[in-house]
């Protein structure tokens, strides 16, 4: 009896052996499956430090301090990369670290404000002739499903700013989803629950196939900022939309703005205001009115018509259908760009866009004095050395720090300026070439 | 037909385990997604009054829910509301049970319709820790219930008052919500969340104290790959359990420990670096799984990586783990911290940043990883050894000696490092017979230079009077040192990492730059 129970206990064991066997071969190809998809798409995910310059007027010395970080990725070969308006926030001194290196980078197009609302935003790097990049053509959202598994890339608390970007796996939790914070609006948004933390911001979210399907933008957050499984990111149609525009204007694409308000307690798209001036009442619109299909789709409730008809750019024509009273009737409406209340002003100039001298110095009783002139810096160039003492710059008298600070507001990079020291007696004047603060002056520790 | 053949062959051709096992969790999501119900309670008092919301699973055709007892317990409350999957509007239910344990059964008052799915329960004594789960709720946003939200984790232990811990996340309106296995099994519900980890019931616990539910089904794997990964990562747990041990010692909190040689534990050790840190932690004590606490005493401690190396005595059975060989990215990774927490993910990147003290070269997971897994394992999916948790945490200072500390001891913030044994092994054999590593000094105050680090000034001893290397080797103010232990010195972190490479009484070649001459002199470092 104990032989038969040994036997089968073998064989028990050894069949166990064999499912384990099964498994892990399974398990490993899964692996491979996952290391190769990571591999082909990290080098096209960067780690963005936003650095804002701040020049100390007792020594010249202009500190580069971190006013945010995030992530991003680069989507064609000529360099430009996707991030968050919040990421790039206030812009300063923008350093992209890819896995070759850093290189600068500048907000794309003419205006720095970006698309604030929908939190997209594009920039320029520089540095390269060609970039390894993802392409934006090719994600699909109609293969994402409650249960797809994605991967989010990118540089949380920082923690990549070297260039070699943190992967997290998780699943697509939901679609469709709506989620605000700090002003910024993601609509139609992608839920996941692969880790997002402070620092992810801007990144991709790429799906099985290595396409990029979302920018993470949002997670919500517990006390402390640590990550809390829910993450949110802006989906790949959506960014497409407005990369069109982007690219075609060369620069700032608004939100389109409709001007119609909505009571999300009451059954369907009941409107309850249409603001004064907007789309909405040029095509007469109006309070009691219920939206029933927007370009084709029915929509039963705010946010639905918020999940199609909010995410458009400025100028894109809606098919409304809308009943008024007893009566259906089909309207267009062509967006318009939202007021500038709503976008929020431009940011004001950033410190350190102004000229730096290309010197540090040192303010004693008797006068300013150069301290140490810097390499590769128009002061070099024109010869100032240690210990001239500075008597005027651009022909005003700068013998204070009160009078250094106010002239030096006044210039900018590359403008060319007189610079009047006294050497050993002599008065020497030179033409000093101003350099940009955070990019030359900044930079040593 | 022709093209319809191809197409079909250029699909499976493309298929790879990685679309496979997507696809089996969609399928999985698909099937348990119309078990789920919304449901809200309120005082009565319309949409201006208070509102609680959560979720609860569907047993039978008849619309019984199932779900967690505690959001019911308020005094307020006066109706409850279930929004069935499919339905338009939401059905008024009553408490057909309400049990202590934590659960409790609604039916509806009127008939569902259409008529909802039943969830298929699996029994849990197939369950172990290290088995992936997912939970499906309803999320509470902006705009009411969504559809349902899925997360995973897995259950990462089994307590002895019979409920689990899964390392799950729970959200606004998921109390109550139903996890499953990879292959849509009901394995229990989410009670509440306990430091950082959901509290789940398990099914059969329910069914003990309530008799008219369905019965559990034993769970039965496939050959499908989200059933290879379950087995995978429970085998791992498995096998690599009993070398994660837990270490206490007064004033700090409880935490993991690894048994890395017969008679010796590795331990995190962020505070027991210094000799009398050491004196005021003794005793020590071990705890092997659940056998009664044994004394250990600090033999050695690395003060640049923070552990701790503890001689104590190891039942035979605790042998040591494996090695594992470098991680690739993407990897599966398992992370174990004692007592029992088991959590699951993936290696997100091998080497850590150059000026991330001391996380030089450690490895990132975003299994979840918490105070409580410091000094414990992280292994492959055969169960080797990668290397130790650490808890760096970024978002804010631990002060182990506050209440806020305690309350926050288990969470997580989906960031772990972990230390190489790559890096712990060479250490050992010194470690072993006492010798302790403390951070070097130089005694050098530098800057970045174009060639090297300028020295800026020196200190000839050290704060506890130890003759410093840059008073041995005669540098100056001036001096641009450019090799330290062969290292090329670019930026100053290059200059510490080269440092936490060495300890101190090590002799190492120090090379710098004096009036156009490269020099190069033996040095021994010293303590600070």
């Amino acid at each position: 009896m104990r032989l038969v129970a040994g036997v089968l206990l073998c064989c028990a064991l050894g069949a166990h052996a064999d499912e384990w066997e099964d498994a892990i071969a399974r398990v490993d190809a899964l692996q491979a499956d996952i290391a190769e998809l990571i591999e082909s798409v990290t080098p096209t995910v960067g780690a963005v430090s936003n650095y804002g310059a701040e020049l100390d007027i007792n020594t010249g010395r202009v500190a580069l301090k971190l006013a945010g970080m995030g992530s991003g990725v680069v989507i064609s070969s000529r360099g430009l990369f996707l991030t968050n308006v919040h990421v790039i926030e206030g812009a300063g001194y923008l350093d992209v670290a890819l896995h070759d290196g850093v290189y600068r980078a500048s907000v794309f197009g003419d205006t720095a404000s970006g698309v604030k609302k929908g939190d997209i935003a594009v920039l320029q790097l520089h540095g390269k002739k060609k970039f390894a990049h993802s392409d934006w053509r090719k994600g699909q959202m109609a293969r994402l499903k409650p249960g797809s598994v994605a991967f989010a890339v990118g540089n949380p608390y920082g923690h990549a700013r070297d260039g070699k970007p943190i992967v997290t796996m998780g699943i697509i939790t939901g679609k469709g989803r709506a989620a605000s914070q700090r002003g910024y609006l993601y609509l139609d948004a992608i839920q996941t629950d692969a880790e997002i933390n402070p620092g992810n911001s801007g990144g991709p979210l790429f799906d099985v196939l290595g396409n990029l399907v979302g920018i993470n933008g949002l997670g919500r957050f517990r006390k402390d900022r640590k990550g809390t499984g829910v993450g949110y990111a802006i989906p790949i149609d959506q960014i497409r939309t407005f990369l069109r525009e982007i690219i075609k204007n060369k620069g700032d694409v608004a939100y389109g703005y409709h001007g119609l308000r909505f009571d999300a307690r009451i059954k369907g798209a009941y409107i309850v205001r249409v603001d004064p001036g907007s789309p909405g009442e040029k095509e007469g619109l109006a309070r009691r009115d219920v939206v029933l299909k927007v370009n084709g789709k029915k929509v039963t409730s705010p946010a639905e018509f918020a999940n199609i008809a909010g995410k458009l750019p400025e100028g894109t024509v809606i098919r409304l259908q809308v009943r008024t009273g007893k009566r259906n009737r089909n309207v267009r409406l062509k967006l318009a760009a939202a007021p500038v209340t709503l976008l929020g002003k431009r940011s004001a100039r950033r410190a350190g866009e102004h000229g730096h001298l290309g010197f540090w110095w040192r303010s004693t009783g008797r006068g300013i004095f150069v301290d140490r002139v810097l390499d590769g810096t128009g002061a070099a160039d024109a010869g100032l050395q240690e210990h001239d003492e500075l008597l005027a710059i651009h022909g005003e008298t700068v013998t204070s720090l009160k009078r250094l600070r106010s002239t030096l507001e006044t210039l900018e990079p590359g403008e060319l300026v007189v610079v009047k020291v006294a050497r050993g007696g002599e008065t020497i004047e030179r033409v000093v070439e101003l350099c940009d603060a955070g990019r030359q002056a900044g930079l040593e520790e | 037909m022709k093209t319809l053949a191809f197409l079909l062959l250029a699909a499976t051709a493309f298929a790879s385990e990685l679309t496979t096992f997507e696809k089996e969790l969609q399928r999985t999501v698909r099937r348990v997604s119309p078990t789920i119900v919304a449901m809200y309670a309120t005082d009565g008092r319309g949409p201006r009054g208070t509102m609680s919301v959560f979720s609860g699973v569907v047993l039978d055709a008849a619309g019984t829910i199932l779900t967690g007892q505690e959001t019911l317990n308020r005094k307020w409350r006066r109706e409850i509301f279930a929004v069935y999957p499919g339905g338009s509007r939401p059905v008024k239910v009553r408490i057909k049970h309400k049990d202590a344990i934590g659960f409790a059964l609604l039916e509806p008052l009127e008939r569902p319709r259409p008529t909802p799915r039943s969830a298929r329960a699996i029994t849990t004594d197939a369950t172990l820790p290290g088995t992936p789960v997912v939970l499906v709720g309803a999320i509470w946003g902006n705009d009411g219930f969504g559809d349902p939200s899925a997360s995973w984790g897995t259950i990462s232990s089994i307590a002895k008052d019979g409920t689990m811990r899964a390392s799950t996340r729970l959200n606004l309106g998921t109390k109550g919500a139903p996890l499953f296995d990879l292959k849509g099994g009901l394995v229990g519900i989410a009670l509440r969340e306990r430091n950082g980890e959901t509290v789940v019931l398990p099914y059969e616990r329910v069914r003990e104290k309530y008799k008219s539910i369905p019965n559990t089904r034993a769970r039965k794997l496939g050959t499908g790959v989200a059933d290879a990964l379950t087995l995978v990562v429970e085998e791992a747990a498995a096998r690599a359990r009993h070398a994660v041990v837990g270490v206490f010692a007064k004033g700090l909190p409880p935490g993991s420990g690894i048994v890395v040689a017969p008679g010796f534990v590795l331990c995190s050790a962020r505070s027991l670096v210094t000799p009398g840190a050491a004196r005021a932690a003794t005793p020590i004590h071990v705890r092997f799984g659940a056998k009664p606490q044994a004394e250990a005493t600090i033999v050695a401690w690395d003060a640049r990586l923070r552990l701790a190396l503890l001689k104590v005595d190891t039942p035979k059975d605790c042998k040591p783990l494996s090695i594992a060989p470098r991680p690739n990215r993407g990897q599966f990774a398992i992370a174990i911290g004692h007592p029992q927490r088991v959590t699951a993910g993936i290696i997100g990147r091998h080497g850590a940043l150059r000026d991330l003290y001391p996380a030089f070269d450690a490895i990132h997971t975003d299994a979840h990883v918490s105070v409580a897994h410091a000094g414990g394992a992280l292994v492959d999916t055969r169960g080797r050894l990668i290397g130790m948790i650490m808890h760096i945490d970024d978002t804010e200072k631990h002060s182990y000696r506050t209440q806020k500390h305690h309350a926050r001891y288990g969470e997580s913030t989906g960031l772990g490092f972990v230390i190489p044994m790559s890096r712990i092994t060479p250490l050992l054999p010194r470690m072993k017979n006492g010798i302790h590593f403390t951070r070097p000094y130089l005694g050098v105050k530098s800057r970045v230079h174009s060639k090297g680090l300028l020295v800026e000034a020196t200190r000839g001893k050290s704060p506890s009077g130890n003759a410093t290397p840059a008073h041995t080797a005669g540098l100056n103010a001036g001096d641009v040192l450019v090799k330290l232990a062969g290292r090329k010195l670019v930026t100053r972190h290059d200059l510490q990492i080269a440092l936490h490479e060495h300890t101190v009484d090590d002799a190492v070649d120090l090379s710098f730059l004096r009036d156009g001459q490269t020099i190069t002199k033996t040095v021994t470092l010293c303590g600070r």
